[in-house]
């Protein structure tokens, strides 16, 4: 290394260099030099290139002959950047071995920049005063060097700045977060949210304040159960004897006394939904079914505590006014229970038996599908095994309430093939379609229930993780329902590529959102192809997808959701 | 108002239900998705040539506290960080809350 540098020092050529200059040497020598402005002409470039490998070449030829030089440098001295590194790596050199260099400085001397501890006027405000190690340079004259003051204002400067990228860097980061969270993200809060803050702080004496609407009151219980803030006090704010629709979404603080209380304050209830509800006894769900008379829809979550027995006792209760009952997660509802049930609630128009782990055979399911004649939303998804939702039960169902079906979700039953969308064809006045985690559906399938389907069209299609679909089931499908499609998942449907999206995209109206998640064909084309031509797009999921970059450019009022370039 | 003190260009009269006018500016009132098209609108409001938007539910405590909030949400809707807290009175979040609703902010 010292050899290195005396080399240098000998060819005298203002080819002073510290440690990083073996690198700048070598980049020169490769002809590869820094990105330059984009306000210079590229052809300016190129001869700078020229013009260095020139002056390097001349240096080191310089070298050889040991020749004192010091104009041979004067391309170099024209870029202000390279003199800098110089400057800095020279005063940086001379600061740690100025004692056994001493040549060095008078060289420095004749190119006028100042070393610590040396006078020098200062560039900016033309002050005396004494160079030290932390001088900055003036920012367009690299040889010239500020006062104190001078360089402290630079400083701050500086700092402003790197506050100002960190800023703008935490506001790109909460963006990108919000949209994964899929809500848009402001910057002042809505005088909405921070009335219902204030009210929620001030639950306690809420009554105080008066009435407000009930939309607002189950705006404020779904808040309350989003910041898991519903308990046992401030579930009291929303009881209201003529009430009828009440949402507790969260009831995972409120003891098994309160929920009984919901049964004598609010008698009146036709709608009611307990969401986590692990809490509620036997003896609750009892009183409640004997004190809610006018039950009509019934939503009940994770209810763990609730024996088969007693739902079998909650059935004979309310069952003749059900129209409407979703039961969720739960392992000791059995199939048993499931044929009573439809024996006691013959009105159910909608009915929801999601993630029963207690039904272990398909009596029940099956005596669903061919029983309840009124049925126009049916779900049966997630059973325990797959094999208790067939392709058979699906066509007893059809067979049963087929043309009046509005909804059907048959999310994670693996077991149903090709046959089920055959008889599905059926259901003319289907508007929602969910068939996520159906695995083993093919293009056939899918075509033999869309091709010249006489109906008046989905408006809403998720056949997530199909991953046998492609191209031609995207295509049959929007040919039929298009005009009238609002939502629709195609999420690993891994063949979908350009050239189905340009033509399908033109058919597609009312489209509102739509999930592209893991199709390796989807690129920014085929985003920005939607973006332009779905008018009332707002949300598009991207997730997985490697082909849409940073580069694709949708409008303001459309959400993209999921691309990999997103910092978060 | 008379006809005489005219307001000037640029701004708009918010009329609350007892009767107090506010004015504002109409960049202020364009924070409310409801008040944009009623201030911007071409023609189809008769509030755009009357500039002046009456506020029936609206009591001028609820009213001027809106407009409060219409200048702060203009004034804080670039700024990043260390936005100050919008102060409400408790006793009035509720009635706030109805007329915020009502106005979409």
């Amino acid at each position: 290394m010292r050899h290195y540098r005396h080399r240098q020092a000998v060819t005298g050529s203002g080819e002073v260099r510290g440690p990083n200059s073996a690198l700048t040497e070598f980049l020169k020598e490769q002809g590869i030099t820094r990105r330059r402005e984009s306000s210079e002409p590229p052809d300016e470039v190129g001869l700078e290139v020229g013009d260095q490998g020139q002056t390097s070449q001349t240096a080191i030829e310089l070298s050889d002959n040991n020749t004192d030089d010091s104009s041979g440098s004067s391309a170099d001295e024209d870029d202000p950047d390279i003199v800098r590194i110089r400057n800095l790596a020279r005063r940086k050199r001379n600061w740690d071995e100025s004692e056994d260099d001493p040549d060095m400085t008078s060289e420095e001397e004749i190119k006028g920049v100042k070393n610590p501890g040396q006078k020098d006027t200062c560039a900016v405000c033309g002050v005396l005063f004494v160079v030290t190690a932390f001088s900055r340079n003036h920012k367009n004259d690299a040889l010239k060097l500020l006062c104190y003051d001078c360089t402290m204002e630079e400083v701050k400067k500086e700092k402003e700045a790197k506050k100002r990228d960190h800023n703008l860097r935490k506001l790109r980061k909460k963006q990108a977060e919000a949209l994964l969270d899929q809500k848009q993200y402001i910057r002042v809060p809505k005088l909405q949210d921070m009335c219902i803050t204030l009210i929620t702080t001030h639950i306690d004496h809420v009554e105080a304040l008066g009435d407000i609407g009930g939309e607002n009151k189950n705006k404020i219980s779904r808040i309350l159960s989003r910041n898991r803030r519903l308990d046992s006090e401030t579930m009291k704010f929303f009881f209201d004897t003529q009430l009828k629709n009440l949402e507790f979404w969260d009831c995972s603080n409120i003891d098994s006394e309160s929920l009984r209380m919901i049964g004598s304050f609010c008698p009146n209830l036709e709608e009611l939904v307990l969401g986590m509800c692990g809490r509620l006894r036997k003896e609750d769900l009892l009183y409640l079914g004997e004190k809610l008379k006018s039950l009509a829809s019934l939503y009940i979550d994770g209810a763990f505590l609730i024996s088969g027995d007693t739902w079998n006792v909650f059935f004979d209760m309310v069952g003749g006014g059900l129209k409407e009952l979703t039961i969720k997660n739960s392992h000791r509802i059995s199939s048993e229970n499931i044929v009573y049930m439809c024996e006691k609630c013959p009105k159910l128009e909608k009915l929801v038996l999601s993630r029963l782990e207690g039904c272990t055979d398909p009596m029940g399911y099956e005596m669903a599908a061919l029983t309840l004649g009124n049925l126009k939303e049916i779900e049966i998804s997630y059973p325990q095994d797959e094999s208790l939702v067939s392709d058979d039960l699906i066509s007893g169902l059809v067979s049963t309430c087929g043309p009046q079906l509005k909804s059907i979700n048959l999310d994670g039953c693996s077991a149903l093939t090709d046959k089920t969308l055959g008889t599905l064809r059926a259901c003319t006045a289907l508007e929602s379609l969910s068939l996520s985690h159906v695995d083993q559906l093919t293009d056939n399938g899918v075509a033999s229930l869309f091709y010249q389907w006489e109906n008046p069209g989905l408006s809403e299609i998720h056949m997530r993780k199909c991953i046998a679909l492609g191209d031609d089931s995207f295509r049959v499908l929007v040919d039929n329902s298009g005009p009238t499609l609002k939502s629709i998942s195609v999420n690993s449907w891994a063949e979908i590529g350009v050239d189905t999206v340009k033509t399908v995209c033109k058919s597609l109206p009312g489209l509102q959102d739509i999930d592209l998640g893991f199709c390796k064909g989807i690129n920014d084309e085929c985003v920005e192809l939607l973006a332009e031509n779905c008018p009332l797009l707002q949300k598009i999921e991207v997730y997985g997808d490697p082909g849409v970059t940073e580069n694709c450019k949708v409008g303001d009022g459309i959400k993209l959701i999921g691309r990999m370039s997103d910092v978060v | 108002m008379s006809a005489e003190e005219q307001p000037q260009e640029g701004y708009v009269g918010l009329i609350s239900s007892d009767g107090h006018e506010f004015w504002i500016t109409k960049e202020a009132a364009c924070v409310s998705k409801v008040l944009k098209p009623m201030v911007q609108g071409d023609g189809h409001f008769r509030e755009t040539l009357d500039n002046k938007i009456p506020l029936q539910d609206i009591p001028h405590d609820v009213a001027e506290k809106l407009c409060e909030y219409l200048y702060y949400s203009l004034k804080y809707k670039d700024q990043v960080s260390d936005i100050p807290e919008f102060e409400i009175p408790p006793e009035m979040a509720l009635e706030l809350l109805v007329a915020a609703d009502y106005l979409d902010v």
